[in-house]
């Protein structure tokens, strides 16, 4: 054993066990192998544990993800692309067809030019050939294409069953519709329907109610104007309409509570009028706008001289115009049929030495402009006050401004209270078998006093002809979806001597039909062979028969005034205007001596009545004064806000004689400051996804027996209440105290202000003074051809945003909706800037649109680092969509703001995607990308119009020109404020006014060279003293 | 090491539908194939042949 213990060279020997000792230190040679057979026994994977190996995963992995690859095709296949194997002859691919036709969005019924590609509409313009409109519509107009496109349009005939509506058949739909009005028997049909102004489906309508005798038309719309017809009726004659007035021919304007470019009366007309009244190159001859208002408009906020004035008060004002008229000499008749001996004009502005100083200036070019002025109140005054109206322009030879060859014509004219509340009586009795709401909604517009919604229920057969559902469909038996205007005929006559034709551009979207079209069919005796075409025909022998003036060709007639969209006829007998001496004589103020608040409910010039409330580009525009979107709000005076304590954002609860509702607050700058305001049409209930719970309804606020107007309340208490909500304001509302920021725009010159007598005493004023001095680092560039620039005029441009819709429809501007704008996160590439200075009580306005400014020396285009903002040759600053990563340094480095981030795909996040449904996509502009997320735009001066237009001169041999082009702005412009053109042409008109005496740009000292020049605003305001 | 060749078919098939789930999401895959609405469209955009067009370089047609 001793042995063991010792190697061969007999040293000592070492052993870890008995095996190993008894071994001779020999071991198995498994023991000598770090890893013995079997210590992976526990691991196999054929056992408990997985199967597959890695590596076979992987093999498996990546083959999946080939074979996938391999399967798919591009996700943005739509399908096939292929050319026409027959082309149709009036589509070219690519090239736009263009069609007259009329908006039915108001009473105005402008003329219209629906631009189409590939047969779809894509936009819609003025006529340039119709008298009135001149080429121009307002924001209506031109959003107008998102209701033809409407996703939640109703797509087929629904019938209510235990209030679930399910798709029923025309043909089921129309023969108990038509048993129903069959066996009357001497009962009542009552059809409820807006103001039609079209003479052809009055002529129906007739014809319809002779078919089934017991049928009633009742026409209303909730801004009738009523007032003002019916004074003008007891100073003109019953046979009389209120006067088309020459607004041109004016050198003084007053606006008594009327927002002449707001909503009142025909804005694009009278903005062109005072456009063309505010040309700089013929100063002297500007006109001088006064506005005399409680709450703050458009008007207003463009007028020489502005006078607060509580809306209650405007009988007051009159009287003491008529007072202070006398002292200063002007005499008439016609003063003595009225006592205004108790007026004066002291008290009425006794806590105001501003305004009455502006008033005595009112008196004076009253009184030195007679037969040259023009008094207008707004539609919201009461009778009594029109009345006054046109005894002051009657006094003042200022009917020399009627138009005496074009009267206002008021086609189907409305219901009278007595009318409806004998339908009410009628309905609750269960004389009415049938009511058809008929592309109306009263159960939204009337009054609750009324009690409709109440008395339908004892209605037989409640029948609603709409588009998309509303207050008034939701409680009717049948919902009949009807065409939308742009699949339509018919025709709009408002004035004489001018009727306009309205014809389909597309084929109905969906199973909808014409209203008319619905009317004529069941006059028909077999209602199954319903026929498309029967009211063109219906309405083309009308034509025919009583416009057509004989010769041989009358299809040829009717094509060229399809072609044209109007005819006018000329050679109209004089129209004469015999004022009733005796009209001012019975004239009494409707209001009562107050100290409590005013309530004004006004017309808002987007949404209207309510029935643009689910478009999405209406709702986004800012309003011109608050640049508030999404919402409606009490104006509140800043004063008044001080003394109940509230800011904006602040909740308030309205109670007008016991009828009450909780609206948000904002200060509004330059409010009365016992005037209040808020816009009616707001508050829908039922109604499609976006205009759901969009503002608050204030028409549950009217009555229908106000004393002053269905628009004016006195007496109305506000009373704080516990709550915010947040008002979505594209435009912050700094501090007004803040000295830091009080008139910034002005001491660094982005706006710049003279008045008229200052300009033609020194026309070089604007550039006077020190000028910056402006070096540069990088070479001048010269741009050989074409240098594109703007010229944008703030004499003419009153703040209207009807080329921000228009810029929204033609670039493709998804919505974003109302949490994004508070964001600040609004897409709009054109903006219009509203700017105050002077004190939040007597504030000055001034507006100005903002686009990209195109910068020579761009600011933006060095900071990107993918060069996905470029220069072109012709001087714009261009957009690479598909190079943009989202740096937005672009925009960091722009010092007028006016790059928009994409920071969501805002078409799918919008109301869950509302704007990604069909039939949405047919409305863009297929020359314009569609943006997705994570990608900046901007303005691009239109670069596909410029495209098409230099393909255009190419194709003609020359170059393009700079009258070749016009943008989109520039085309919807109303008072032409915006021009576009090539500043190299040095001849044109347009490179002449960018280097006017009044044109200034933007931050000049940052020395960026932007090329869009500003027209400095010329107020027409007598200097002090004078 | 030797490898085991034994493919488990729950893994594989797994696999397989974890991929495919994630090529539909990120829109690989095209809708047709799921039966998606989206891909047909039921509207039918045709101009009306009774409408009388302005010809778009200006020329007047159908004047009387």
């Amino acid at each position: 054993m001793a042995e063991h213990n010792k190697d061969t060279n007999n040293e000592k020997l070492y052993w870890k066990s008995i095996e190993e000792f008894q071994n001779d230190g020999v071991l198995d040679p498994s023991h000598y192998n770090e890893f013995r057979p079997g210590v992976k026994d526990d691991f196999d994977p054929s056992s408990s544990l997985n199967g597959i190996s890695r590596r076979k995963f992987l093999t498996l992995l990546s083959a999946s993800a080939a074979l996938a690859a391999a399967g798919c095709t591009d996700y943005r296949d739509k399908g096939k692309l292929m050319p026409y194997n027959s082309k149709p002859e009036e589509i070219t691919i690519g090239v736009p067809n263009h069609y007259a036709s009329t908006c039915t969005g108001c009473e105005n019924q402008c003329g219209i030019l629906i631009k189409t590609r590939e047969g779809r509409p894509i936009k819609v313009d003025g006529n340039p050939e119709h008298p009135i409109s001149k080429g121009k519509i307002c924001e209506k107009g031109q959003g107008s294409i998102m209701d033809l496109y409407d996703p939640s349009r109703i797509k087929s005939p629904l019938f209510n069953r235990n209030g679930i509506y399910n798709e029923i058949s025309w043909i089921e739909a129309d023969k108990q519709i038509i048993k129903a009005l069959s066996e009357l028997n001497g009962n009542t049909a009552a059809i409820i329907s807006h103001r039609v102004f079209s003479p052809v489906a009055l002529r129906l309508h007739s014809d319809f109610a002779d078919r089934y005798p017991g049928v009633k038309f009742y026409y209303y719309d909730l801004f009738e104007g009523q007032s003002r017809v019916n004074a003008w009726r007891k100073c003109y004659g019953e046979n009389s309409t209120p006067a088309i007035i020459k607004w041109e021919a004016a050198d003084v304007w007053v606006s008594l509570e009327a927002d002449l470019f707001g909503a009142e009366g025909n804005p694009v007309e009278q903005i062109r009028a005072h456009a063309n009244r505010k040309d700089v190159k013929n100063a002297q001859k500007m006109n001088k706008l006064y506005a005399v208002e409680g709450r703050m408009t458009t008007t207003g906020m463009n007028s020489d001289y502005r006078l607060k004035l509580n809306t209650a008060k405007q009988y007051d004002f009159l009287m003491s115009l008529i007072s202070d008229l006398s002292k200063q000499g002007v005499t008439s008749d016609l003063f003595s049929s009225v006592d205004f001996s108790a007026y004066d004009s002291s008290k009425l502005f006794e806590n105001n030495s501003k305004d009455a100083k502006a008033f005595k200036q009112l008196v004076k070019d009253l009184a030195s402009n007679r037969g040259k002025s023009i008094i207008y109140a707004g539609e919201t005054s009461s009778e009594q006050v029109h009345i006054l109206v046109n005894l002051l322009n009657e006094a003042l030879g200022n009917s020399a401004l009627y138009d005496t060859k074009t009267e206002n014509l008021l086609s189907s004219g409305s219901a009278s209270k007595s009318d409806w509340e004998s339908l009410i009586k009628d309905m609750k009795s269960g004389k009415v078998k049938v009511l058809i709401n008929y592309d109306s909604n009263p159960a939204y517009h009337l009054t609750a006093d009324y009690g409709f919604e109440d008395a339908l229920k004892n209605v037989g057969l409640v029948v609603s002809l709409s588009t998309l559902e509303n207050e008034s469909s939701f409680r009717s038996n049948y919902i009949l979806p009807i065409n939308h205007t742009f699949e339509s005929w018919g025709d709009a006559q408002t004035r004489s001597g001018v009727k306009s034709l309205i014809q389909p551009v597309i084929e109905p979207l969906y199973n909808t039909r014409q209203k008319e079209s619905i009317l004529l069919n069941w006059m028909q005796d077999d209602i199954t062979k319903f026929d498309a075409v029967a009211y063109h025909d219906y309405l083309k022998n009308y034509w025919l028969s009583f416009y057509f003036a004989g010769g041989a060709n009358p299809d040829k007639w009717w094509f060229a005034a399809l072609h044209d969209g109007v005819i006018v006829d000329t050679g109209a007998p004089d129209i004469k205007y015999t004022f009733s001496k005796d009209s001012g004589k019975d004239v009494k103020n409707s209001a009562v001596n107050s100290d409590g608040f005013t309530l004004l409910l006004t017309h808002s010039p987007t949404l209207h009545d309510g029935r643009f409330a689910n478009n999405g580009f209406l709702q986004e525009l800012p309003n011109s004064v608050s640049k508030i979107t999404w919402d409606n709000y009490l104006s509140v005076s800043y004063n008044s806000a001080k003394e109940l304590g509230i800011k904006t954002g602040s909740m308030v609860e309205l109670d007008v004689d016991g009828r009450k509702l909780n609206v948000p607050v904002l200060i509004q700058p330059g409010m009365e400051d016992k005037t209040v305001s808020i816009d009616l049409g707001y508050g829908r209930t039922k109604s499609p996804v976006v205009a759901q719970a969009i503002g608050f309804n204030t028409i549950s606020l009217m009555s229908k027996e106000a004393k002053i107007s269905p628009f004016v309340y006195q007496n109305v208490k506000i009373t704080p209440i516990p709550g915010k909500y947040e008002l979505a304001s594209s435009q912050d509302h700094y501090n007004y105290d803040e000295t830091l920021i009080r008139d910034a725009h002005l001491k660094r010159h982005i706006i710049k202000e003279g008045t008229v007598a200052g300009f033609i005493a020194n026309p070089n004023f604007l550039h006077e003074g020190p000028k910056h001095s402006q070096i540069s680092m990088y070479p001048i560039f010269e741009y050989k051809d074409v240098k594109w620039g703007m010229n944008i005029d703030l004499n003419k441009c009153v703040g209207c945003g009807q080329c921000v819709v228009a810029c929204n429809v033609e670039n493709n501007i998804p919505v974003v909706g109302k949490d994004q704008v508070a964001t600040g996160r609004e897409m709009h590439w054109l903006r219009i800037d509203r700017y105050y200075s002077g004190t939040p009580d007597e504030p000055v306005t001034s507006v100005q649109p903002m686009m990209c400014q195109h910068c020579d020396k761009a600011p933006c285009e060095n900071v990107c680092p993918v060069v996905a903002t470029t220069h072109s040759p012709d001087g714009l600053n261009q957009m690479v969509y598909n190079r943009c990563v989202g740096t937005r340094y672009c925009s960091n480095n722009c010092p007028y703001k006016v790059r928009r981030f994409n920071f969501y795909d805002f078409r799918d996040h919008f109301a869950k995607g509302y704007y990604y449904q069909e039939p949405v996509n047919y409305a863009h502009n297929p020359e314009v990308t569609v943006r997705s997320r994570g990608v900046m735009e901007k303005c691009t001066f239109c670069v596909h119009r410029i495209e098409q237009a230099r393909s255009q001169a190419k194709v003609q041999g020359r170059p393009v020109s700079g009258a070749d082009v016009k943008t989109a702005c520039q085309d919807a412009c109303p008072a032409n404020a915006i021009t576009f053109g090539d500043q190299n042409n040095k001849e044109s008109e347009f490179a002449k006014d960018h280097e006017h005496n009044l044109a200034y740009f933007l931050l000049e000292e940052i020395n960026v060279k932007p090329n869009i020049a500003y027209l400095a605003k010329l107020r027409n305001t007598q200097p002090e003293g004078a | 090491m030797s490898e085991k060749k034994i493919i488990n078919r729950k893994s594989f098939f797994g696999s397989l539908l974890v991929l495919g789930l994630g090529a539909y999401f990120m829109k690989l895959i095209p809708f047709n194939f799921l039966g998606s609405k989206s891909s047909k469209s039921k509207i039918v955009i045709k101009e009306n042949s009774l409408s009388v067009k302005r010809n778009s370089e200006g020329v007047k047609n159908g004047r009387a």
